[in-house]
């Protein structure tokens, strides 16, 4: 699907085929939260995010309320990417809400600053995706991280 | 042949053969005077060459004055076949109509020999009045010389009826006022219910017959009238009688009347002074007339109800919008606004509906008079200032509101004008009522239709598709304005393709929607619609 | 260029979003407060309260064209016990033709509504509101079963002119389309909005309530996902596939189907226009923008030119550890 940020004039793309897959991960840990990174690259004009796959943590904890992502890893993954032909990069993070909104949280938001701001990160506008999921299926809400707040996709 | 015995041997008779047969069907027996003309097994003037006569059958349904029986067979080249299928008709005919008594559900006219007037036809044609005749009504009709034209060596003069003078009221035709102008001669009429007629279907053919038919006052009436009437006239005064047919209709015949010898005589009333007005013995010459109205006269077909009905305005007039015109009045429009500021000049006449007679002339007048000579139902109002004006005053005030009154009160607008403004300007003003605009690329390749809401959006829409060729113009020597090039054909057809669609869409109650029409010139010649 | 269709038709919505037109609204507002006060002055004993039913209710309404009905439930005995559908109708409409007809507004007898239609203000502003009369069908009944007869002005559909058939708890219809369209705020309010906006351009099409049931019918029958233009276009499709055999119960009253609100050529327009639209919008992207026009009253902003996702630098990323909520 395409997205667009109105606000700020950023689009995003994605295949429903990789959120079904992230449903299906996510449910896996249902009705606990989980996630992981979102991986892809940027348009040549830079205004366009086209997020392909996804890397899931070997280290978290979670409960009905939050999600804890370990970081082990995950770097040896993304580097290997990062040289692969086509290219892939680190664009971003999910997870899930559980029977919840598909709204960020304070803790969410939060998140997302320090991940822009972090000196290990050499993207400026990381995406977040969250899942709100129930069994009998999912909301996907996206954000980015934008100039030190969060907008929404629509 | 089965069924037929050939009583007396045929013979040539001035190129004819003439012979007796008696034809029998399940033991019936009914003999017939054959008459067989030189052209069998052909038609002669659409009707059958062969004929059988039985003088004492003109009683039954479907037999001429002469005797004759109306059988209409097939077409068939070949003589023996044609024969077939000649006798089978007539066996059929005697089965249906001589032993079963079928009537027929369709109305036949009374049959009438029609004869002439100092060796001249004469037609009146009829149309519906807003008055309902009583029995026995009587008094003038005002008649208008419509024209005169030649058949057969013989002169033909044709009239309409324009008013009958009735009892307190004047009943006037319903034709438009273009055909009212002038009264252009006087006659009679009488309203007598039913028929005059003898054997169930044929008209009486003596005055005396008629009597009646009539009643003493309308004697009296005839009397003054032959005291009144000029008797130099030496065109015949028509005498209308009319009579009631099924659906409500009344049918009128004519009796001619020579005005300097009413064919009528005073009678003295026994023991009075007084006298009466009786018929003479006298042969009536019946005169032509038809039933012209509306629903005749576009009884081969109209278009749509919701075309025909309402008032219609069509802007600009040239080849399209003429086209155009000219098929909704022949397809039963009777209320036409046109719209042009335009002349008419020679080099638009291979195209357009206009005529070189008429020379240079303005549009809106010049196709007015051709319109009003196809139909004599058509009320035209003309309209030369409209865009000029609309295009002058529209400012989004009051103005428009003024003009949105005015055109709401069309229930069709047809803007052909080519002129993108006037699509921008009818767009904007936001009409209630329904707006086509009808416009061609060049050689009439296609044709597009457009409808409101949003019609000029739709328009430039719908040309950013086309890959026009705009080099490819007709540049006429010394004009500064080129036009396309196409002909009378490539329009017109394009136009009534467009029109058939447009049509079909108010018989079916669907809006016409937007659309263009492609020809395509390949090994034939294809036209496809393509809708958005 | 090609269009891109979801931010066309992200920016059909918006640019008809109802809030961009919030003085006409609120004299939309101010005029239906002042009707339902009269009509209440005028018949104190045997009106219940009047409500909204329009679009406004639903939540499913487009700003070129506001869609404000005011449900006028009558006592059974309103109009004597033997007056008649036809009785109410009748009174109404010659209570707001006296009231307003000729003095500030246009009256005129609809399907099932008087329409009245004020005239334009000197913002140019024209307020349309529709009153639709009901009866309760028992005397005492409305307040718990909340059903009301309505009158059939002119034939529609298969509804024949005079029929009294239409029993329906608007409050039932309304809420309906409200719940399904504030569930699923990003999927079956889009869609009929945009329906709308397609029926508006149009010029003409079903009624409203058709359009919004199909809708929510295609999503209950079909899986659809996807960006809103994918949405709209599964929409479109199971329209054109079903619009001639489909049953839309009505919410108010299980009885009444309101596919019968439509003639069957009707409905086989409606297909066929969706065939064309979605051939022709195949065919060429931009077609679209003639399908769902933008409301050129309220162009949607240009694109931030200058806005960039940004790269620090060359090289992968180590993310940190990070808690979400």
């Amino acid at each position: 699907m395409n997205l667009t940020c109105k606000d700020i004039g950023l689009r995003l793309e994605v295949e429903n085929t990789l959120l079904e897959q992230l449903y299906n991960t996510g449910m896996k840990h249902y009705p606990n939260e989980f996630g992981g990174l979102l991986t892809g690259h940027y348009s040549e004009d830079m205004k366009t995010c086209h997020i392909t796959g996804t890397l899931l943590p070997q280290k978290y904890k979670s409960s009905r309320y939050y999600f804890e992502r370990g970081r082990e890893g995950l770097l040896e993954k993304l580097e290997k990417l990062y040289h692969a032909e086509p290219r892939s990069i680190y664009v971003g993070e999910w997870h899930t809400h559980p029977d919840g909104e598909k709204g960020p949280s304070d803790t969410d938001k939060q998140a997302m600053q320090t991940i822009s701001d972090h000196e290990e990160v050499t993207i400026s506008c990381p995406v977040l995706l969250i899942l709100a999921t129930s069994p009998r299926g999912y909301t996907p809400g996206f954000y980015v991280n934008f100039k030190n707040k969060l907008y929404e996709y629509e | 042949m089965p069924g037929v015995t050939l009583i007396d041997p045929f013979k040539d008779d001035e190129d004819m053969l003439t012979g007796h047969v008696v034809i029998d069907v399940h033991g019936v027996q009914l003999p017939f005077l054959v008459e067989i003309k030189a052209c069998y097994p052909f038609h002669f003037h659409g009707s059958d060459s062969i004929s059988f006569i039985n003088k004492d059958l003109i009683s039954y349904d479907h037999v001429m004055e002469n005797g004759g029986i109306c059988i209409h067979t097939l077409h068939c080249p070949v003589m023996e076949q044609k024969l077939q299928l000649d006798i089978d008709g007539l066996k059929q005919w005697i089965g249906d109509y001589y032993v079963g008594h079928v009537t027929s559900a369709h109305y036949e006219h009374i049959v009438v020999q029609y004869g002439q007037f100092n060796e001249t036809e004469f037609h009146y044609l009829f149309t519906d009045v807003d008055y309902t005749f009583n029995k026995c009504d009587f008094g003038f009709i005002d008649l208008a010389f419509l024209a005169q034209g030649r058949h057969s060596e013989k002169a033909i003069n044709t009239f309409l009826i324009s008013e009958f003078k009735a009892k307190g009221k004047n009943a006037k035709c319903k034709w438009s006022e273009y055909y009212q102008v002038s009264k252009t001669g006087i006659g009679l009429y009488i309203y007598i219910e039913t028929p005059p007629v003898t054997n169930k279907r044929f008209i009486v053919k003596n005055w005396i017959e008629l009597e009646a038919y009539v009643n003493p006052a309308f004697m009296r009436f005839l009397y003054e009238a032959s005291k009144k009437i000029n008797k130099e006239i030496s065109l015949p005064i028509p005498l209308l009688i009319g009579y009631k047919i099924p659906g409500d209709e009344i049918h009128w015949q004519c009796a001619a009347i020579n005005a300097a010898d009413f064919p009528i005589y005073g009678e003295k009333v026994p023991g009075t002074k007084n006298y009466t007005s009786r018929f003479c013995d006298e042969e009536i010459t019946w005169l032509q007339t038809k039933n012209c109205s509306y629903r005749y006269f576009f009884g081969r077909g109209t278009l749509a109800k919701k075309i025909t009905n309402g008032k219609t305005l069509i802007i600009g007039i040239g080849a399209i919008g003429s086209t155009l015109a000219s098929t909704l009045v022949r397809g039963g429009c009777t209320d036409i606004t046109l719209a042009d500021y335009d002349i008419k000049e020679p080099e638009n006449v291979c195209r357009a509906e206009y005529s070189f007679v008429t020379g240079v002339n303005g549009k809106v007048d010049d196709l007015g008079k051709a319109l009003y000579d196809i139909s004599p139902f058509l009320w035209i109002r003309t309209f030369e200032g409209f865009t000029d004006y609309i295009k002058h005053y529209i400012n989004g005030g009051q103005q428009n509101k003024d003009f949105q009154e005015i055109l709401d009160q069309f229930d069709l607008i047809i803007d052909c004008s080519a002129d993108n403004d006037m699509a921008f300007i009818l767009d904007s003003l936001e009409l209630k009522t329904r707006v086509i605009n009808l416009s061609v690329t060049n050689r009439a390749r296609e044709l597009v239709c457009v409808t409101n809401p949003n019609l000029y959006k739709w328009l430039t829409e719908i040309y950013a598709l086309f890959q026009q060729d705009d080099q490819d113009l007709y540049n006429p020597t010394g004009c500064w304005n080129p036009t396309f090039k196409a002909t009378h054909n490539d329009i017109a057809v394009m136009v009534h393709h467009a029109v058939k669609q447009i049509n079909h869409s108010f018989e079916t109650n669907k809006p016409p929607g937007n659309f263009y029409l492609r020809a395509e010139a390949a090994e034939n010649i294809n036209i496809t619609l393509h809708k958005f | 260029m090609a269009t891109d269709k979801v931010k066309h038709l992200d920016c059909v919505l918006e640019s008809h979003k109802i809030r961009k037109e919030q003085a006409l609204l609120d004299k939309h507002t101010a005029k239906r407060g002042e009707i339902k006060e009269a009509l209440e002055a005028k018949y104190t004993n045997t009106l219940y309260a009047p409500f909204n039913s329009g679009s406004l209710a639903k939540n499913t309404a487009v700003n070129t064209k506001f869609d404000i009905d005011l449900m006028a439930p009558f006592k059974r005995n309103a109009f004597g016990s033997s007056g008649t559908l036809e009785d109410m109708y009748e009174n109404v409409y010659k209570f707001l033709y006296d009231k307003y007809h000729g003095k500030e507004a246009v009256v005129r007898r609809q399907k099932v509504s008087i329409g009245l239609e004020f005239y334009a203000d000197a913002d140019g502003h024209v307020v349309k509101i529709d009153v639709v009369p009901g009866r309760e069908l028992n005397q005492g009944e409305y307040l718990n079963d909340k059903r009301l007869n309505l009158y059939v002005y002119e034939q529609f559909g298969r509804f024949e002119k005079g029929a009294d058939h239409l029993r329906s708890n608007i409050h039932a219809q309304v809420k309906h389309i409200r719940d399904r369209a504030e569930a699923e705020r990003d999927s079956v309010r889009k869609i009929i909005r945009l329906l709308k906006v397609w029926k508006i351009g149009k010029g003409s099409g079903p009624k409203s309530f058709f359009l919004e049931l199909i809708t929510i019918k295609a999503f209950d029958s079909k899986t659809i996902t996807g960006d809103i233009w994918e949405k709209l276009k599964t929409v479109l499709e199971y329209i054109r596939d079903n619009a001639k055999t489909v049953s839309l119960p009505d919410p108010g009253n299980s009885g009444n189907d309101v596919a019968d609100t439509m003639t069957d050529s009707e409905k086989s327009w409606l297909s066929s226009d969706m065939d064309t639209m979605l051939t022709n919008i195949a065919a060429s992207d931009d077609m679209i923008k003639s399908y769902f026009r933008i409301n050129e009253k309220h162009p949607c902003p240009e694109e931030k030119q200058e806005n960039r996702y940004g790269v620090k630098r060359e090289g992968a990323s180590n993310p940190p550890a990070n808690r979400f909520g």
